[in-house]
């Protein structure tokens, strides 16, 4: 059977592949930039050139009328099993004995929230379906959060719930950019509003420091939530300064992807 | 006792960064690949207990890295991290010599999760 490498705009190659994974890769969407072909994995050509596999790619995955069904039915499911499970203990919804180890519990969480991770959803998804899977996927984390919490009090080690209370904000230069580790107390909101101009729905954030930086000096940045274990990592540039009344700098996250700003959406509209 | 090694073979540089930040919990002490390349010289410097792999790359692909280390019969542990979980691709992927095979995007506990059973199933990394 041939065997074929496929090549990105960032000359990134997958290969070698069968025709069946590219053909199974297009219909789910998966192969939006593919540029060139090669059958060696040396010599690579457009597209075009290679017929059966600019057939493969030419393959869609349904028509609009069965996608919009499709996607309609997996939003109402989806919001129905939310309703069903509120009220439920989180023993039933992973079904998990409350005597169950921490693996067990791990194992029970990743099996069902991975069909529910926002960044799954094909690009086409509605914002409907995308908003539904979003709530799941909070409403699971939040339960394992919990789960989490429950173990690590059983050490004697572990930090106390008080310590963890307070914002905490560390800034320091590394490899010519600021990197900047943020993390959030319940409630806290103000990065993402302090700056008006700069607010999390210009993907932004603000970082109180007096730091003396310049516009346009590249940021790698950590924001963690407290109650949550997803963290947020993203590079990004300082796009504003400021010294009144509180010394500062705003930062534009470059990588934000969709179920990130579900994070910070939902996030700040708990704390407002 | 010296910490197993784990490797992480990715060009991303910032999945890289939350790789190695997932796996900050974990006893292990975590290296760093940015290419196919790139992850043979650090193979053949050390083999690692496990290898977090990239699918796509420049130059030589994870797949082919994939062949390449099953050909060399090391005993490392190879876990695909990939957005492109079809069926056929997964199966190629184990048939290749992976161990396990986990979809983009993951959940930092997941990541946990895999790299410390797949330390528990790989005593050594030496062929």
């Amino acid at each position: 059977m041939s065997s074929f490498w496929l090549a990105d705009s960032d000359a990134r190659v997958l290969g070698p592949v069968g025709l069946d994974v590219v053909r199974d890769l297009a219909l789910r969407g998966k192969l939006n930039d593919v540029r060139a072909v090669s059958k060696d994995g040396k010599t690579f050509v457009p597209v075009r050139e290679v017929p059966e596999i600019q057939q493969a790619l030419a393959v869609t995955p349904k028509n609009a009328d069965e996608l919009a069904y499709a996607q309609a039915d997996a939003t109402k499911q989806i919001r129905e099993w939310l309703t069903s499970i509120k009220g439920r203990s989180s023993e039933e919804v992973f079904r998990v004995p409350q005597n169950g180890s921490r693996e067990a519990w791990r194992a029970a969480f990743f099996s069902l929230v991975y069909r529910y991770v926002p960044g799954r959803l094909p690009p086409e998804a509605t914002p409907e379906l995308r908003l539904a899977c979003e709530d799941a996927f909070i409403a699971l984390s939040e339960r394992m959060v919990d789960i989490e919490r429950q173990f690590r009090a059983s050490k004697p080690s572990a930090p106390s719930a008080s310590a963890m209370q307070a914002t905490t904000l560390q800034v320091r230069w590394r490899g010519g950019m600021i990197h900047v580790r943020l993390i959030l107390a319940r409630g806290d909101l103000q990065p993402f509003t302090a700056d008006f101009e700069n607010t999390w729905k210009h993907d932004s954030l603000f970082v109180a420091s007096a730091e003396k930086l310049m516009v346009n000096t590249p940021a790698d940045i950590t924001i963690g939530f407290e109650g949550h274990v997803t963290q947020i990592h993203s590079s990004g540039r300082v796009v504003g300064v400021r010294t009144t009344p509180a010394p500062g700098f705003s930062v534009k996250l470059l990588d934000l992807g969709e179920a990130q700003r579900a994070m910070i959406r939902t996030w700040v509209a708990r704390a407002s | 006792m010296a910490l197993p090694d784990v490797l992480i073979v990715d060009d991303d540089r910032l999945l890289r960064a939350m790789l190695r930040d997932a796996l900050a919990d974990v006893p292990c002490n975590v290296r760093e690949a940015d290419s196919g390349d790139a992850a043979l010289v650090e193979i053949e410097r050390k083999p690692p207990a496990v290898l977090l792999l990239d699918l796509i790359m420049p130059g030589r692909s994870g797949l082919e890295l994939l062949k390449a280390l099953s050909a060399k019969g090391l005993k490392t542990r190879i876990l695909v991290i990939s957005s492109l979980d079809t069926e056929s691709l997964v199966q190629q992927a184990l048939a290749d010599g992976a161990h396990g095979f986990l979809v983009k995007p993951f959940h930092p506990l997941e990541v946990q999760n895999v790299v410390r059973g797949a330390l528990e199933a790989a005593p050594g990394a030496k062929a």
